[in-house]
This record gives structure tokens, C-alpha cells and sequence, in this order.
């Protein structure tokens, strides 16, 4: 779909969307790096994390 | 038929004539949304929570534990955000937000919100435990469910029960560490449930102009100025037994408890000169002004000394 902007508008638009892209992609960067961490925690001898058996005592 | 002729009338929207609000949205409007100024609240006490837990939690956990109860504050703040656009807009001190500024999509909002609740309750789940998880989701549910949209608009004590929303992250940080819950983290929780309505009356009694403009039942627009400030009394009298009981109990020691006595006088003080107080207008409510400043020193500091508490039993 067209939609009707003025030169302003469109820049405006595409500003934004860049930085919205920008923060998306740091994101699901940041996301992998987590993953990562978390698995890698994980699969160290004895770092299980506490049991989760008695949550409403 | 009259709905039908009178939709039949109404002139379809125009796409093409100007940019959709989505446009315009930055990720800065999505920050916004999560709230983060009651997310550094949350994660503050979260975390003071889990270093007072006994027992280890690695740190690269601990840190995704943290991570894991600030989106959810966050998200919960999204999506109490897409529930009242319509009294955000009536507000001086919310009209600006994202949705009522009309810079995003009421749909766009909520999805955000969903998206990191079930995302930050499952990576707490997967990563730290699912007791954590448990209480995670519970407080989201609880402040968009039970607080937002279920009492917020109808009763006076709706501050009451929002204090209950803010309180569960001590739970889930607890939970994180030992997996359990025990004595000292409901008394942390107790703790911020009845500080919360002294700390938010006080800032409702110079705000009250602006709620009586949106329509929400707080306090001093229901119950009126004079009767607000007893309450607000009365709740700093449960307030402090309550904060001393952790070193009364023996759970902490008296670093902490010598910290909660004297920060507790002088909450009780405060309290009191705001109880005798006549002042209708902002402008001459400098004692509720101050109580409300307190109000965010005596938490941080209180949770302070149980961290320092802690580290001095260690």
C-alpha cells in the first residue's frame, strides 16, 4: 500500500523504523548471548539450580 | 437497523491520506511502556531479596533472575498501559505515554506486554526454577488481572491491593535463590504491601486534582482529604511493627532492626504531621510532599540494611 507522505513524513518514518531495527537486532542479540550463558551454567558439574517442589509453602 | 444506518454513515478511515500511528513508534516508546521507574523499584528489592535468601544462586542465573522480573515488571506495566490508554489520556502526568500520545497501536501494546510475560516466566521457569516462574507469573497476573482491570476503577482501596503487585518480586527473588519460600520473605513482602498506600496517598493527596479528572476512585477523590490522611496514618502504624518484626523474629540481625526502629520513627513522624495536616491545595502540602520523598528513602534504605544485614552475618 502507497500511503500519501511528504518528503518530511518519510524521513521521519524511515528514522524511526532504522532505530527500531537497530533495537530489534541488539535484542535478539542480547537474547543469543543469554541462551548461551544460561546453557552454558547449566552444564557445569553441580550448578543445578535449586528444586522447585515447595513454590505456596 | 438505527446501528446499521449510523454505521452505514460513517466515512470509512482514510489510510492513504495520512502515516498510521505504528509509523511513529521508536523503541523508545516501547521502553516507556515497560514502565522503567517501577522496574528499578522492583528489581531493587528483587534483588536485595535474593542476596538476604540463604543459599548460593550462580551469578550469570542471578543475573537472568533479575533480568526475568524486570521484563515482567515491565510487562506488566505494558499491559496495564493498554488497559487504561483512556484514563492515561485525561492525565497531566500520563497524557504523554505512547498510546494515549496515539504514537502506537493498542494492539502493538498489548502483544509487547504479552510476548514478555510469557517470555520472561518461561526463561525464569527454564533457566532458575519453576517455583521462581511460579510466583513471576502470579504477580503479572495479579497486577493486570486483579489490580488493573478488576479493581482500579472500582474501589477507593485499590492502591491497597496494588501494594500486593509490587510486593511479589521480593517473593520471586527469594524463590530464586532457595527455590522455597519461608517467614522472612513474606514479611518482606508485608513490608511493601502496607508501605505502598501511605506512599502512594501522599503523592494522591497533591495529585488529587488530577484523578478526579480521570475518574479513578482513589482515596482522597472518594473519601475526601481529611479521611485520606488518617489512613495514612494508620497504615504507617501496621508499616513499622511489621518492618521491625524480621530482627524482633531473630531472622536478621540488628544491623538491620536498629535501621527499621529509627527509619520507622521517623516514617511514624511524618506520617503524623500529614494526619494533623489541613492544607487543600498542592501548593501548601509540603508535608505530604516530604512524606512522599521519605517514603522512597525509608524503603531503599530499609532493604539496604537487610543487605548489609546479611553480608555482616555472612
Amino acid at each position: 500500500m502507497t500511503i500519501d507522505w511528504t518528503p518530511a513524513e518519510r524521513a521521519a518514518f524511515e528514522a524511526r523504523r532504522k532505530s527500531r531495527n537497530l533495537a530489534l537486532g541488539l535484542l535478539l542479540g542480547a537474547l543469543v548471548v543469554l541462551f548461551f550463558g544460561i546453557t552454558i551454567v547449566k552444564m557445569e558439574p553441580g550448578a543445578r539450580a535449586p528444586s522447585a517442589t515447595r513454590a505456596a509453602s | 437497523m438505527t446501528t446499521i444506518t449510523r454505521l452505514a454513515t460513517v466515512p470509512k478511515p482514510d489510510f492513504r491520506s495520512a502515516p498510521p500511528p505504528t509509523a511513529f513508534a521508536e523503541w523508545r516508546d516501547y521502553f516507556a511502556l515497560l514502565k522503567p521507574r517501577v522496574m528499578t523499584l522492583v528489581v531493587f528489592t528483587a534483588a536485595c531479596a535474593m542476596i538476604a535468601a540463604p543459599g548460593r544462586i550462580h551469578p550469570f542465573l542471578g543475573f537472568t533472575a533479575i533480568l526475568c522480573i524486570a521484563v515482567a515488571a515491565g510487562a506488566s506495566g505494558a499491559l496495564n498501559q493498554w488497559y487504561e490508554a483512556d484514563i492515561d489520556a485525561l492525565m497531566k502526568r500520563t497524557a504523554k505515554r505512547p498510546l494515549p500520545a496515539g504514537k502506537m497501536l493498542p494492539f502493538e501494546a498489548l502483544s509487547f506486554g504479552i510476548a514478555l510475560s510469557v517470555g520472561s516466566v518461561a526463561i525464569m521457569g527454564l533457566a532458575v526454577n519453576w517455583a521462581a516462574a511460579f510466583w513471576l507469573a502470579v504477580s503479572v497476573l495479579f497486577y493486570v488481572m486483579v489490580y488493573t482491570v478488576w479493581l482500579k476503577r472500582r474501589t477507593p482501596q485499590n492502591i491497597v491491593i496494588g501494594g500486593a503487585a509490587g510486593a511479589f518480586p521480593v517473593i520471586v527473588g527469594w524463590a530464586a535463590v532457595t527455590g522455597d519460600t519461608s517467614l522472612l520473605p513474606w514479611l518482606l513482602f508485608a513490608i511493601i504491601f502496607l508501605w505502598t498506600p501511605p506512599h502512594f496517598w501522599a503523592l494522591a493527596l497533591f495529585m488529587e486534582a488530577d484523578y478526579s479528572k480521570a475518574g479513578v476512585p482513589m482515596l482522597p477523590v472518594t473519601h475526601g482529604l481529611a479521611h485520606t490522611r488518617g489512613q495514612i496514618l494508620l497504615y504507617s502504624l501496621l508499616l513499622v511493627p511489621v518492618s521491625i518484626a524480621p530482627a524482633v523474629l531473630g531472622l536478621t540481625g540488628w544491623a538491620y532492626g536498629g535501621t527499621a526502629v529509627t527509619l520507622g520513627a521517623i516514617f511514624l513522624w511524618m506520617a503524623w504531621k500529614v494526619s494533623r495536616g489541613t492544607a487543600d491545595l498542592a501548593v501548601d502540602m509540603a508535608n505530604e510532599k516530604q512524606l512522599f520523598k521519605f517514603s522512597l528513602l525509608y524503603l531503599a534504605c530499609l532493604f539496604g540494611a537487610l543487605v548489609a544485614d546479611t553480608l555482616l552475618r555472612a
